[in-house]
Formats: C-alpha cells, structure tokens, sequence
C-alpha cells in the first residue's frame, strides 16, 4: 500500500531541490512584478499609501505563488508517472480532521477584527465613556460565546 | 493526515488569516487618512468638481470654473468636492490611483495633496454615454514657490 508512510521517501536533498523550486518561483514572481513597485505612482501621501498597499500585497502574494506552484511543479516532476511504483493493495481511509483546532484561531481573529473595526466605525474606541472598557466586555462575551459554539 | 501535516494546514490558515487582517486594518487606517484627512490643521483648499457628459468642470475658491483641468500646486492640500450634473461619472487620477465616484445628487469628498510637480492625467472612470472615452481632463502641479 502507498501512503505517507509505506510511500517512496524524499530524501534531505529532495527537500533543498523542493525549497529551491518554491525560490525560484517566489523570485520569477518578484522579478516579473517589478518587486511590487507601481513606477507611474507619484509622489504623494495618497500614493505612497497604495505603493504600500500594494508592495505588502504583492509579496504575500509571491509568497503564495511560490509555495503552491514551487511545490506543484516540484511534486507533479518528483512523483511523475513512472518515477513511483504502482499501488498495490487496499487504501487506507482517511482520518478525520479536528475542524475545532482549525476553526477555534480563525473565530477569535475574526471576532477580534469585526470588534475593532466596529468600535472604530462607532467611535466609542478609547472615549471617556469606557470604550476600551466595554470593548474588552463585549470581547470576552465573544470568546465565551465562540466556544460555547464549538 | 499526518501531525505534521496538519499543524502545516492550521499554520497555512493561520497565516493568511494574520495576514489579511493586517492588510484590511492598514487599508481602513489609510482609508480613513484619505476620507477624512490628516490635513485639516493646514486649511486645506476646497476645488469643487462637476461631472457632465462629457466634461469634467473644477470650480476654484475665486468662483473661476475651468473645464478638463485642474492646477495644484506641489505640497499643498486641498479638499476636492466631487459631483455630478447628469449620470455617474467616477473622478479618476491615474497617478495618484486613486479614484472617486460622482454621482447627480450627491457629493464625495478627498483629500489631495501632491509632492511632485508636473502634469499628469485625469480620466473618466466609469462608463457614462457614447463620448465616454473623450472624458479626460489634465493635473497640473505646479512648483511650491509659483502662483498655483
């Protein structure tokens, strides 16, 4: 059977080729962008905030593409029909995944990002009526409420 | 799934998740710079800018109102009121990459405030009748120490 553990192995010299193909990838993105840099953007605080923007955009962004299509292309070569033996044997199903560890981080980011952003809108962030006080109120409600949920 | 493999899958959501909220909290804080200003204690000088098929009409504090060009001078903020006569037109400085809606009935407003001298272009963004593409108008930022 050919799974993760009983499957063929990657070697210490197989992870530096696949690290050098995710580079090689960020790096091919980087150039082709111009590392981010809008060049027809004037001098200005208006544009200096979407050259900002877009720079932080556009690396994640590299990043992005590197991992996914470094380890696309690096992967599709590496296990290419031929280069694996043939599955024998019955497939092991899979195991279920912990959706609580996966959801638990995204419900407080989240939850934190709507409070702030909400208490900025409505301006009762840092006022003298408490706003950090019942920002922090509401915030633990929040977090109660998210795992009670879970 | 191994152990590896899933700590990867909740490092990978974790990241982007940590990584779009900063983007979405660094655009709101400059959003709010743009809409509201950081100008304010300079007194900025209000332009007020009309769109109409297929013109795009400024109107300066002295009450001279100049078609398809605008003129600024270099450091200095303004406050630019952005409206329109007919349909909806969008206030586009391609320079800038900023954009405005204008819409009949209402008024936008931003804060402008160009460093760098010279002339650069002002385009309709958003479709408003056959003549649309003749919709373009100039930005002249003129030196600091000039008249503007």
């Amino acid at each position: 059977m050919i799974d993760v553990e009983n499957g063929p192995k990657l070697k210490p010299f197989d992870y530096v080729l696949w690290f050098f193909t995710i580079m090689l990838f960020f790096a091919v993105f980087m150039v082709v962008g111009d590392f981010g840099n809008l060049g027809y953007i004037v001098s200005s605080p208006t544009g200096d905030y979407v050259q900002q923007l877009w720079g932080i955009t556009y690396f994640l962004a590299a990043i992005l593409f590197g991992v996914f299509m470094g380890s696309l292309v690096y992967l599709a070569v590496k296990f290419r029909a031929g280069a694996v033996p043939q599955a024998v044997g019955q497939i092991r199903p899979a195991q279920p995944t912990d959706y609580g560890k996966v959801a638990l981080p995204i419900l407080i980011i989240v939850g934190a990002v709507f409070e702030f952003v909400m208490a900025q809108a409505l301006g009762t962030l840092g006022t003298n009526s408490g706003g950090v006080y019942s920002w922090l109120a509401r915030w633990t409600w929040n977090i109660s409420a998210g795992c009670c949920i879970l | 799934m191994t152990e590896i493999g899933r700590y990867a899958e909740i490092a990978t959501i974790v990241f982007a998740v940590a990584s779009l909220t900063f983007l979405g909290l660094l655009s709101y804080h400059y959003y709010l710079n743009i809409y509201y200003g950081t100008y304010e204690h300079q007194d900025p000088t209000v332009i007020k800018v009309i769109g109409k098929q297929y013109v795009w009409l400024f109107q300066y504090p002295n009450g001279t109102t100049v078609p398809d060009k605008l003129v600024l001078q270099a450091g200095k903020p303004y406050e630019i009121l952005v409206t329109s006569d007919d349909v909806i037109h969008a206030l586009y400085f391609v320079n800038l990459g900023y954009k405005l809606e204008a819409i009949p009935g209402y008024t936008y407003h931003m804060y402008i405030e160009v460093n760098q001298p010279g002339t650069y272009p002002i385009y309709c963004a958003e479709f408003c009748g056959p003549g649309h593409y003749t919709m373009k108008g100039i930005l002249i930022v003129t030196p600091s120490n000039s008249s503007g």
